[in-house]
């Protein structure tokens, strides 16, 4: 029953955590403050117009706009009646849009705006709006590393943070959860340029390669050609390994990990190496079944020697895997633990460490952030815990209380529909006098 | 010494300032090709029009629903009902009009709230007589103005030369009476006449390039032939005084065939229109004429040695290894290289612009691999076609999409969806970047990046920011 009770407020709370700080997620998606951006929240007074509060817990910039998006360095974009601009976190209007659509990238130091009288898109500095590069594209990505990509209908180009051109417009462009992906044919080959986080760019150029996405779960990229005796072979970029059909294909791959069949003389042996997407084995066995979950959690069977069968959990972002009984949950923190039947004892993957919440009469656990930081309610009251002690009590009538993805902040809402946000050591930030009744 | 050559130079800078308020309108602007008056029409993002100079400074600001191209001193605007001719410094010295349509220093005009039109000469603001309705022939340039009378209508033709509309030629003007009048042009002709079975009445059949005419009497039917929505022949039924009837089929380019009892019209084409003529002479085989508004292209009894079009874009004709293509600009002959032993395959022709088509094919040997050819065919001034090799382009992932009067191709890129523009070799001469390319004479270029519109001059780039929602709009009269 509490189990049951966990999922659905999980969902519930992460509802409400994305309301708060998801509608333009590319802008407010940040590993320092996920509520606050340049010091402000872009938010909705009493169910109309729109304006910033700042982490003082003072409206700094009125509610005066149809539409606001989050700050991103020094610029937001905001919409008043049929007038799109940019403006600077004094209020003022520093450029006209054709629409308030903006991204900017992880650093908050890049801005995709559309440009006012052409409509196309480019990219200005966050820091002083010039542009950094001119607004002839129909669509622009930023990638990983400060590589900003831009497309002009089904052709995309790489430039670096300042503008500088690294592959011309004249690439298609796989982006995948592993790397993203830039190729072309010419007359013979196919030449393939990986960018993938944390290595320089990297070019293979392979008679007759084609790019596409492994079978499974997370977009991973890969890129496969036909050898001299007639095999396809599969590459993965930063993975020396070749994956030759008939001796090693790769089955399947969920995120950041891929299970590759063993073959012997032609035939399946029914062995699977589950492997990183880089080729380190994490474990080969005889697995027979595999349960893939939304909250990338794979559950997978194993055949022993003697007949007897046995599970093993899988975080397929962490790429760790063991053998478990019980069933496996990841809480807010991202972290995987296998929950005890009562959803009271909680054991890491691999079993070294556990933690046993104690919840007192008539105390429910509402939301989970991680072992140490959850949201408990007794008779309608709900409590922020943190580090094994109450922080705060909020007021009567909250009905949904949650952490923020990073979990540095706690958000509610209350029956009047008013959001307040919390730190998550307890003390509030804003209040529910604020009259926030939606955030950008 | 020295302080005196300074300071007539710094006065001038100073007087420049003065004079002009800003230091920047002390930069020379374009003033040749489109600009040939210094001002383009603009529309600005509200949607109004006025004029710019090459820096994209407002010149004339943009208070007019419409705004032609200045020809010469004058142009066009027009405010709500009422149109004005203006100067090349906003000034309306003509109007308010009903309506304004400019040659030149002439005008047809038409009063605000009154019927009827007249021509306006814009140096002495003379005013021709009053006629109730015209029709502007672009090719070859001439105004058909009508008068209506008492049981008919009279017609007359005047051209457009130097920048006027010339007085009407003698021969130019028909009283049209009758109760099925018809006055049409195709081509080079114009038919003018009533039709009256019971009351057989008169025709005139005027060629517009030569000012002559030929005249009919007891004519019984004129039937204008369509293709597509305007008239590419006319077929002319009249009596003798004895009562034979004999018709008439007469081309655009004045070709008289006569002796006819059907014509049927084939329109698979654009702007080329395949005839089959019967004749009233049962030994006389059907003859076959394919014919543009201009000329007949190709004429025989044979109708199995044209061979069908190419994927509906042209008509064409083999003879001994040379093409000739039968197009809207004219017949295009091509002789693709001779292999031995090889077959050439012809998948397409189409216009590429004025006068220009594009055609691409396949050399098929007896061994070895098939080749692919794209070649851009033109007409020069003597009626050869010119050849273009364009083949390497379709490495580079374009298309031409456009052959200019300099021989300059608009292309576009096939992964980018942006135009660009090119010349005969390849190499770039308007970055290929574009979301839209129009040629706009010699060097100009007007470029188009999403909503909005510049002009690009070969050389210089982009000559003003992308501000305006268009500049120089095709004129349409």
């Amino acid at each position: 029953m509490k189990r049951k009770s966990i999922i659905i407020t999980f969902a519930l709370a992460l509802c409400v955590a994305a309301a708060l700080v998801g509608v333009l997620a590319a802008c407010s998606n940040t590993e320092t403050d996920s509520v606050f951006s340049s010091g402000m929240l872009g938010a909705q007074k009493d169910g109309g117009l729109w304006g910033y509060v700042s982490s003082d817990g003072e409206w700094v910039i009125d509610a005066k706009y149809d539409e606001v998006t989050q700050f991103a360095g020094n610029y937001a974009a905001v919409t008043l009646g049929s007038k799109h601009m940019l403006i600077d976190s004094d209020g003022n209007e520093v450029m006209e849009l054709a629409s308030s659509d903006i991204s900017c990238n992880k650093e908050k130091t890049r801005i995709s705006v559309n440009e006012k009288y052409t409509g196309m898109t480019g990219v200005i500095n966050a820091e002083n709006a010039e542009w950094v590069l001119q607004p002839a594209y129909d669509n622009i990505v930023f990638g990983e590393s400060g590589y900003i990509y831009a497309g002009m209908s089904s052709a995309v180009g790489v430039f670096d943070a300042d503008g500088a051109q690294i592959l011309p417009v004249e690439y298609n462009a796989y982006l995948g959860s592993n790397a993203d992906v830039f190729y072309k044919y010419t007359e013979e080959d196919t030449e393939i340029n990986f960018f993938t986080p944390g290595a320089a760019p990297d070019k293979v150029v392979q008679e007759g390669a084609e790019v596409s996405y492994l079978s499974g779960s997370g977009e991973v990229v890969c890129y496969s050609y036909t050898d001299t005796e007639g095999n396809i072979v599969q590459k993965l970029p930063g993975n020396a390994n070749s994956y030759v059909e008939g001796e090693n294909p790769i089955y399947m791959a969920y995120d950041n990990v891929m299970l590759v069949e063993e073959y012997s003389e032609g035939t399946a042996t029914g062995t699977m190496d589950l492997q990183k997407l880089d080729g380190t084995s994490i474990t080969r066995q005889a697995f027979t079944g595999a349960t893939y979950k939304s909250d990338h959690i794979l559950s997978l069977s194993a055949n022993n020697v003697d007949g007897s069968t046995i599970d093993w959990v899988v975080d397929t972002l962490g790429a760790q895997a063991d053998t478990v009984s019980g069933s496996a949950v990841r809480l807010g923190d991202n972290t995987v633990w296998v929950m005890s039947e009562d959803g009271k004892t909680f054991t890491s993957l691999d079993g070294a460490s556990s933690k046993e919440l104690t919840l007192g009469e008539g105390v429910k656990l509402e939301f989970m952030f991680s072992t140490t930081a959850y949201i408990t309610s007794k008779a309608g009251v709900f409590t922020i815990v943190n580090n094994g002690a109450e922080v705060a009590a909020l007021p009567l009538g909250t009905l949904y209380v949650a952490f923020t993805e990073d979990g540095a902040y706690v958000s509610a809402m209350n029956n009047r529909g008013y959001y307040a946000v919390y730190k998550a050591d307890g003390t509030q930030v804003l209040g529910f006098d604020l009259q926030i009744t939606d955030a950008a | 010494m020295k302080k005196k050559i300074l300071l007539p130079a710094a006065v001038l800078l100073l007087l420049c300032i003065a004079l002009t308020g800003v230091l920047t309108a002390c930069n020379k602007g374009e003033n040749t090709g489109v600009f040939a008056s210094g001002v383009i029409p603009v529309q600005d993002e509200y949607g109004y029009w006025g004029y710019a100079d090459s820096n994209g400074e407002i010149v004339i600001p943009c208070e007019y629903n419409y705004a032609t191209a200045f020809n010469g001193e004058y142009a066009a605007a027009g405010r709500g009902s009422a149109s004005y001719v203006i100067d090349s410094s906003g000034k309306q010295v003509a109007g308010p009009f009903g309506s304004v349509v400019l040659f030149g220093n002439d005008a047809i005009v038409s009063d605000l709230g009154a019927d009827g039109y007249y021509i306006y000469t814009l140096s002495s603001g003379e005013r021709s007589e009053i006629f109730d309705r015209y029709e502007y022939l672009p090719e070859p340039e001439a105004v058909r103005i009508e008068t209506d009378a008492s049981g008919g209508i009279v017609a007359e033709y005047r051209s457009v030369e130097g920048g006027a509309v010339q007085p009407a030629d003698e021969n130019a003007s028909f009283f049209v009476q009758g109760s099925t009048q018809y006055i049409f042009e195709f081509g080079s002709m114009a038919v003018a006449g009533a039709t009256n079975y019971a009351e057989p009445g008169e025709c005139s059949v005027y060629n517009l390039e030569t000012s002559t005419v030929a005249n009919y009497a007891g004519v019984t039917d004129i039937t204008p032939m369509p293709s597509a929505d305007a008239a590419v022949c006319a077929a002319v039924t009249s009596s003798d005084a004895e009562g034979n009837t004999r018709v008439d089929f007469i081309l655009p380019d004045g070709t008289f065939i006569n002796g006819v009892y059907d014509v049927s019209l084939t329109d698979s084409v654009p702007g080329v229109t395949l005839a089959r003529v019967a004749y009233n002479d049962a030994e006389k085989a059907d003859g076959y004429f394919l014919f543009n508004d201009k000329a007949v292209l190709w004429q025989g009894e044979d109708i199995s040695a044209l061979n069908a079009p190419l994927l509906g874009s042209c008509y064409y004709t083999e003879e001994e290894g040379a093409f000739t293509f039968y197009t809207e600009y004219g017949a295009f002959t091509h002789t693709p290289e001779q292999i031995d032993g090889a077959t050439v395959s012809f998948s397409s022709c189409t216009l590429a612009g004025e006068g220009a088509i594009a055609v691409s094919y396949a050399v098929i040997p007896a061994e070895g691999d098939i080749s692919y050819r794209n070649v851009l065919l033109r007409l020069n001034e003597q009626g050869f076609a010119e050849v273009s090799d364009v083949s390497a382009f379709a490495e580079k992932k374009l298309s031409v999409v456009y052959v200019t009067e300099e021989w300059n191709l608009i292309v576009r890129n096939n992964l980018s969806g942006r135009y660009g523009v090119t010349d005969i070799s390849g190499d770039t001469v308007v970055d290929i970047v574009y979301t839209g390319v129009r040629p706009l004479g010699g060097d100009f270029y007007a470029v188009k990046m999403g909503n909005a519109e510049s002009v690009y001059k070969v050389g210089s780039g982009e000559l003003m920011p992308f501000i305006f929602t268009a500049v120089c709009p095709e004129e349409a009269l």
